[in-house]
């Protein structure tokens, strides 16, 4: 090779080298957008208040870049164990995958589903516990996967509006969810059902108009597209069913009820209790139980861990459990004793709360004393925490001794 | 015409080559078997499938890139086949290249057959309808494995193959810590001499990662920003990368003594 | 005469790692090979001779010093065209069958199409292997293997060929058929530039020889100068013991057979002296006979003297 030309190859290398640092210091942010596992957190992450690193085993797949294989076969894993019943090892592997891969979607919304309901007593009552924990799970589910519906509905409905019956919450996320441009007609149905639970009618009722709308127009346009369809006469008919109910519930403060609410409890032997009281309303209606350490607080986590404290003691008989009142009398019985971990009553002051909430009440309830109470009257226990709603509430401070 | 006469034949020695075959066997095989996964729902299901292939095929056309370029030059060297090519009118440099054209072709023809069966078996889950987006991170990975086999190849030129294997193997490790090194390059509280370290590493040592563009094909949610200009910014690099390589191949391999 | 190869204090170092003292693979070599000749380069192993041959062929570069092939300086790319290469035990693409073998290097050549199929043909028939043209390089013999080695040797019509161990391995009939070969290449006006340790075929080929050992030019010249030269066999009757003395006192070898002596003189004067003395002693010089060494004997002379 001529000296000239070897020269000339040299200038050439040499001058490509400032465009390939330019050219990768353009690609950097772009990459940093939407691959996941970001610096040094790729390796280590926060779980909690500690530092984690990713096991070895783990690592050599990431550090070459097939971060979503490794979630992808470790997702593999992790259904093994749901059919083998191994569940506790199903939440640290959640954590593994989505943090390797955080936009496993699914794996957010089956997290958060196993945390907050698969962790259960001998009465398969979900450990109270670690309701936070998923939030905060899909909170973060939610903050890497932004514009996802599915994420932001199982935030407010499968969590907040099921299990933590937080209504204004659960419309807050629902009604996100539906504004995503994957949102499904379901969704903005249960908006106007949120509505309903939160107690504000005449949205319920504006909501249920336009989702007949959407519907109809839509069916319209395709008349193959039999969502539509569905979406228009499920919404119609629950729109019909508002408008006479809302008519008939009118004028129910002007006549309430006295629910003449009493509720007592009494220790049958350690950790066994038993509740009972009465309370003038239908068959059926359901009376919640919640059973707290005094200095009871909601954990605020600044990341997610699914680590709760041993020492918290939360029983929530909410939901779909609770107590239901027969002939206006209501009663159970609670063992704890078999559940030492799940209830350790470690503190020396507990604080039980019975209520009676008319927005998560059934329809015929509802007939006789209104979305929000309106209609219902207790000369001792009657609860307005927000205005417009009406609960009776009894609270009992118990003692230590008292349970064990 | 030189270097698509060398190039041909390296292609045609080269998909003989046992290893390599057995490598992509074992990938297609991979490839068919992620379908046979039970999952919970339908997304979860290419999810998987998609992960699965996309990873299957970087991977698998690691191996064979890397393969194929530590033995290019010195395997020639050892047999002694080189010395017939350069006592005839061939270049050095025609020869070079022509071995890495016919290494690319190699690649080329391998991740083909494997896109295949794996465009089948998503189109198969996805209820029989293809998924073209996902060749997209084909061209990814394949320009990824361009720039593996200059690194390989210009290692090829001066060392054994398994000091290149491990050499290459290196580089794209550092490589693909692409985050960790932009990172550590800006770390406010570092020494100035370290970060100015981690910065030559990022800058210079060629960035695989940033090819890894399987997140927003394997889940439609994530999109790229100006998904066409970071495509394009890839190749170029990519071809730009390799150029100054081959060029360095290039000026070693001619005052080498054979 | 055209000069088809020359070299000029060619020197060849090699510094290795571990290793106080650098190698001389080459030193100072001066050599010409004419056009039209079959120039014999022989030494033991490690004398340098592929290393010269590499040299010449540009795929190796002197440490110091130049070389020519045809006029131009070795490793010119133009000069590839004239020459050609053998190397020892050749290796080549075992998944290609000996037609596409040659069509390989005859498209280096830039030879396109009919031309080039018809040539490959040609050269298959010349070496014997047209019958085995389509099979795999993998199941060739040791001795085809040679054989279609020199076919890609002659693709394109080389002025000058460079043939390293042609016959190495290959049995007594391949030999013949080489060295014929090579006979022919020669009188057809081609240079062969034969590097060798069958000093049989070399000595039966040969125009000029050069023999090296640790990469030095011990000797250099027609082999039938260099083997002549050497001494003269002088049979004679009736000469008696006195006699006899008389000639061991000129550093002549006796010895008697058959009732008659023979002498062994080294060629020169000593000769005539000898044949005076006999004469002077009314003996009969029966022959005299001029003995030629073998090329075995000449390379174990100058290599044992060198390595004094």
């Amino acid at each position: 090779m001529k000296r000239s030309t070897r020269i000339t190859l040299i200038i050439i290398a040499l001058a490509l080298v400032p465009a390939i640092v330019k050219l990768q210091a353009t690609i950097d942010p772009q990459r940093a957008q939407f691959q996941p596992g970001k610096g040094v957190s790729s390796v280590v992450t926060q779980v909690g208040n500690n530092p984690v690193v990713l096991p070895s085993q783990f690592v050599a797949g990431t550090i070459i870049g097939f971060r979503e294989v490794v979630a992808g076969l470790l997702w593999v894993r992790a259904n093994d164990f749901f059919h083998s019943g191994n569940y506790e090892a199903i939440v640290p592997l959640t954590r593994t995958i989505t943090w390797l891969d955080p936009h496993q979607i699914e794996v957010y919304r089956t997290g958060a589903w196993h945390l907050a309901y698969n962790f259960v007593d001998s009465s398969a009552r979900a450990d109270y516990r670690y309701l936070a924990p998923a939030i905060k799970f899909l909170e973060e589910g939610v903050d890497n996967n932004p514009g996802v519906s599915d994420v932001e509905f199982d935030l407010g409905y499968v969590l907040y509006s099921l299990k933590a019956q937080d209504f204004d919450k659960a419309l807050y996320w629902i009604s996100r969810a539906a504004e995503e441009k994957d949102a499904m007609y379901p969704m903005k149905r249960q908006i106007a059902h949120h509505y309903e639970r939160a107690g504000r009618i005449d949205d319920a009722v504006r909501q249920w108009e336009r989702c007949v709308e959407e519907g109809r127009a839509a069916f319209r346009k395709n008349p193959q597209d039999f969502k539509a369809e569905d979406h228009f006469l499920v919404s119609k008919r629950n729109l019909d069913m508002m408008l006479i109910r809302r008519v008939m519930r009118a004028d129910l403060s002007k006549r309430r009820i006295d629910a003449g609410f009493e509720a007592h409890v009494k220790r049958l032997g350690p950790r066994i209790f038993q509740i009972s009281g009465t309370a003038n309303l239908p068959d059926g209606a359901k009376i919640d139980l919640m059973l707290l350490d005094a200095d009871y607080r909601e954990p605020d986590m600044e990341s997610f861990t699914w680590q709760v404290d041993p020492n918290v003691t939360a029983v929530a008989d909410i939901g779909i459990h609770g107590i239901y009142v027969e002939n206006g009398r209501f009663e159970r019985k609670y063992d704890l004793s078999k559940d030492v971990k799940q209830y350790p009553f470690k503190k020396d002051r507990y604080v039980l709360t019975l209520t009676f909430n008319p927005r998560t009440a059934a329809d015929y309830i509802q007939d006789g004393i209104g979305w929000s109470g309106e209609g219902l009257a207790d000369q001792r226990y009657l609860d307005t925490p927000t205005p417009g709603l009406r609960k009776l509430r009894k609270v009992i401070y118990l003692d230590r001794k008292d349970i064990l | 015409m030189t270097i698509l006469v060398i190039a041909k034949t390296t292609l045609g020695e080269a998909l003989r080559k046992k290893i390599l075959n057995i490598f992509l066997l074992v990938a297609l095989a991979m490839i068919a078997f992620s379908v046979s996964f039970a999952y919970f729902t339908y997304r979860e299901e290419l999810t998987i499938i998609k992960s699965m292939g996309l990873g299957v095929i970087a991977i698998a056309g690691m191996f064979i890139a890397v393969v194929l370029g530590i033995n290019l030059v010195p395997a020639e060297i050892e047999r002694r086949t080189i010395y017939t090519i350069l006592s005839k009118p061939v270049r050095r440099y025609e020869f070079l290249l022509g071995k890495f054209l016919g290494s690319l072709l190699t690649i080329l023809i391998n991740l083909a057959l494997m896109t295949a069966v794996f465009l089948a078996m998503v189109t198969w889950k996805n209820h029989w309808q293809p998924d073209f987006a996902l060749l997209k991170g084909i061209l990814m990975i394949f320009f990824q494995l361009f720039l593996l086999s200059s690194v390989a190849m210009v290692f090829s030129v001066f060392t054994t193959p398994l000091v290149n294997f491990f050499l290459t193997s290196a580089v794209y490790v550092v490589g693909s810590l692409s985050d960790v090194t932009m990172a550590l390059s800006r770390g406010e509280d570092k020494n100035p001499i370290i970060r100015g370290l981690y910065w030559l590493v990022h800058y210079l040592v060629p960035q695989f990662a940033n090819f890894f563009t399987q997140n927003p094909l394997i889940h439609p949610e994530v999109a790229i920003r100006n998904e066409a200009t970071y495509y394009a910014q890839n190749i170029i690099y990519a071809i730009i990368y390799a150029a100054v390589l081959l060029i360095i191949a290039i000026l070693v391999f001619e005052r080498r003594d054979m | 005469m055209a000069i088809a190869i020359k070299t000029e204090g060619l020197t060849k170092t090699y510094k290795l790692l571990m290793q106080k003292e650098p190698v001389n693979a080459v030193s100072d070599l001066d050599l010409e090979v004419h056009e039209g000749e079959i120039f014999g380069f022989l030494g033991p192993n490690g004398a340098g001779k592929t290393t010269t041959i590499k040299i010449l062929l540009g795929l190796t570069y002197p440490t110091s010093g130049k070389a020519w092939l045809l006029g131009k300086p070795a490793g010119d790319i133009q000069v590839k065209r004239e020459i050609s290469y053998l190397p020892e035990s050749p290796y080549f693409y075992e998944h290609m069958s000996g037609t596409e073998l040659l069509d390989f290097y005859a498209q280096l050549f830039g030879t396109n199409g009919g031309a080039r199929r018809q040539k490959v043909e040609d050269l298959l028939r010349v070496v014997g292997l047209y019958a085995d043209r389509h099979k795999p390089l993998s199941q060739y013999s040791k001795g085809m293997l040679q054989r279609i080695g020199i076919a890609q040797a002659l693709v394109n019509d080389p002025k000058l060929l460079f043939f390293d161990e042609p016959t190495s391995a290959l049995d007594p009939i391949a030999h013949s058929e080489i060295r014929d070969l090579i006979l022919r290449l020669r009188n057809e006006g081609r240079t062969v530039f034969l590097s060798s340790h069958q000093l049989s075929d070399v000595e039966m080929v040969c125009d000029r020889v050069a023999i090296l050992n640790r990469g030095k030019l011990l000797k250099l010249g027609k082999l039938d100068e260099l083997l002549h030269g050497g001494s003269v066999e002088i049979t004679a009757d009736g000469v008696d013991a006195a006699t006899m003395e008389k000639l061991r006192n000129l550093q002549a070898h006796v010895a008697t057979k058959d009732n008659r002596v023979i002498i062994s003189q080294q060629q020169g004067e000593g000769v005539n002296q000898a044949i005076d003395i006999i004469r002077a002693a009314k003996g009969q010089v029966l022959s005299v006979v001029p003995l030629r060494r073998s090329l075995e004997d000449l390379f174990m002379e100058i290599i044992r003297e060198e390595n004094k």
